[in-house]
């Protein structure tokens, strides 16, 4: 009878809807044993956004509310989620593989004694013994693993892929407590300061990680100029323009753009690669794409192993032409 | 100033990529759990050089008086990487291997560092890599840093130091963060952070006349039940290779213009792309 605990996590204003994936596993893990799924909420003023939580069944939600929690920070965070925890006293943490649930989770784990895997995208239990097994990839992408963790472990935590998971839906009766904690933190206790947040995402762009359409310029654009032919085609297509990791640090173009293992996780209907060759690390962050478009010059790019549809062909004559097909076609 | 890197040997993940995507295949040995690396070069963790990298560029800044120490736990392929890390200018390494160590998780090898750290002395600044390029998981670093009760900062792309402060940047795909923190600390790095620099011949010559102690669990004063009890934690069950999609249709055509008709109206009858 496992005991989920998840962390929220909030974007904006709004809830990051990596929380309702998060619950949607949780649901999966509990399913009818009768198991509590706890979710923490962690922020200045975020007490409205408790009740979207309930709304999907969970068994509590613990919001934590002080101006030291209003953005992250890794003793914050680590020394709120290990009290919450040592309350509950959970078999199964569940947080999200982002910017935070990296920095976090490993920490958690070794405060609290337990054990993480992390970006996992798939999670079974072993129901007799509540212990989890997951798989998880590495080597960039082209291997997958199993772990599993000891039948003593507690707490497991587990870091979760974006979109691994469906998202939990609010349910029409939905029962459940929300319960404030009052903090617990003094400032000195906080051992990084931060001096400068610098948001990279542009106000009003659309994100990736929502996206339809994305057309993503990787290496094969040759130098920095060049990745206007993909913010072009991008908007002739109705689209986000992407990136590929080794041009973001080369700063062609705003590492918000990167996609991949270590950048973002997009989903989209279509996934427009061009000039990109196809390295596990970026196809980790494209790869649930509907349809997978490349278009590169090498016949022999990998891209085209995972691709729907290909072209062989210089971008440079081949983005202007689809450019001028799509406005023939008034797409 | 004293500052400590920590570097991982791993079968280079391009290769395995390549051969799995061309379909030469990675053999697996089913029983050990590992991949078979025949024909697959054994390399630094692309991030722990980078680790290197900044730790070097901090000793540029600084000049005399920062010492560079490079660990590795792991087999004797460890002394390869920590030769290529001396010759980039780091200035003395250690590898740490033991039967124990063999295929440590996460937890094994954060505690066998944090003991090796602890028996090295004083530190100022721990740099290692955001992530090890095999496994993949990004555990390490914040949690040595736990273990040696240090604060860290994660996904740096500068690192800087002035007195007993560190000055990070830290990146994400959202934002640019400017962290400070004192010293003692732990900071892991990404790619951001730019390109490593190449060892020179001299510095390559200099690497292969260092001694690199080598140092086992007993030398680090770890008890074998402590090393069991952490591998039972999280333990490897299987391996597989990926699965290449299905195939990729080309379109083809006479003109740039006609391929470009032809894919949209493919991407349209699928009603990926509306009328």
């Amino acid at each position: 009878m496992p005991n989920v605990f998840i962390l929220a996590e909030r974007r904006d204003e709004g809830l990051h809807p990596i929380s309702f994936e998060l619950i949607g596993a949780g649901r999966q893990l509990v399913q009818d044993q009768g198991g509590r799924i706890d979710v923490a909420l962690l922020g200045h003023e975020v007490g409205s956004l408790a009740e979207e939580l309930l709304a999907t069944g969970v068994t509590n939600v613990h919001v934590v509310e002080d101006p030291l929690l209003a953005d992250y920070t890794t003793d914050a965070y680590v020394s709120t989620m290990e009290r919450l925890i040592g309350l509950s006293n959970p078999e199964i943490v569940l947080i999200g593989q982002t910017s935070i649930g990296r920095d976090l989770a490993p920490r958690l784990a070794f405060r609290v004694k337990g054990a993480v895997a992390m970006d996992c995208l798939d999670l079974a239990l072993d129901t007799a013994t509540a212990t989890l097994m997951v798989t998880r990839p590495i080597y960039g992408g082209s291997i997958l693993a199993t772990y599993r963790f000891g039948q003593e472990t507690r707490p497991q935590i587990v870091t979760i892929r974006s979109k691994a998971f469906e998202p939990a839906e609010p349910l029409a009766e939905s029962g459940g407590r929300i319960t404030d904690h009052p903090v617990d933190l003094d400032s000195s206790e906080i051992r990084t300061k931060t001096l400068e947040r610098r948001s990279l995402v542009k106000a009003g762009e659309a994100r990736l990680e929502d996206a339809d359409i994305i057309v993503s310029g990787g290496w094969g654009l040759g130098k920095k100029e060049n990745y206007q032919v993909i913010e072009d085609l991008a908007r002739a297509i109705g689209g986000v323009p992407g990136a590929s990791r080794p041009i973001c640090d080369l700063e062609w173009t705003n590492s918000s753009r990167h996609i991949g293992l270590t950048g973002k996780i997009v989903a989209p209907n279509l996934y427009l690669a061009v000039a990109i060759s196809g390295a596990m690390h970026h196809v980790a962050g494209c790869a649930n794409a509907k349809v997978i478009v490349g278009i590169n010059i090498d016949p022999k790019a990998p891209i085209f192993k995972y691709a729907k549809y290909g072209v062989v062909g210089d971008f440079a004559e081949m983005v202007p032409a689809l450019i001028r097909e799509l406005e023939k076609s008034g797409a | 100033m004293d500052i400590i890197i920590c570097v991982k040997a791993v079968s280079d993940p391009e290769t395995v990529a390549h051969y799995v995507v061309s379909g030469v295949g990675v053999h697996i040995d089913e029983q050990n759990k590992k991949i078979i690396p025949e024909g697959i070069e054994t390399v630094i963790s692309p991030f722990d050089e980078l680790a290197a990298e900044a730790a070097l560029r901090i000793k540029d800044k600084l000049g005399t008086g920062v010492t560079i120490m490079a660990i590795s736990l792991g087999t004797e392929d460890g002394i390869k990487i920590l030769r290529r890390v001396l010759a980039m200018g780091v200035d003395a390494a250690i590898l740490l291997k033991d039967e124990a160590f063999e295929d440590a998780n996460d937890m094994v090898t954060a505690h066998a560092l944090a003991a090796a750290i602890r028996k090295i002395g004083a530190f100022d600044l721990i740099l290692c890599g955001r992530q090890a390029a095999d496994v993949d998981s990004g555990v390490i670093g914040s949690g040595l840093s736990e273990l040696l009760g240090v604060p860290s900062v994660t996904l740096a792309k500068d690192v800087q130091v002035q007195g007993h402060v560190a000055q990070v940047e830290r990146s994400t795909p959202e934002e640019i963060e400017k962290i400070e923190m004192h010293l003692p600390a732990l900071v892991t790095v990404s790619s951001e952070l730019g390109e490593p620099r190449f060892p020179k011949m001299k510095g390559m010559l200099a690497a292969k006349r260092k001694e690199i102690p080598v140092w086992n669990a007993q030398d680090l004063g770890l008890d074998r039940e402590l090393i069991t009890e952490q591998s039972e934690r999280l333990k490897l069950e299987k391996i597989s290779v990926v699965e290449m999609r299905g195939q990729c249709e080309f379109v083809e055509g006479e003109s740039p213009d006609e391929i470009a008709a032809m894919l949209i109206q493919k991407l349209q009858e699928e009603r990926i792309l509306q009328r």
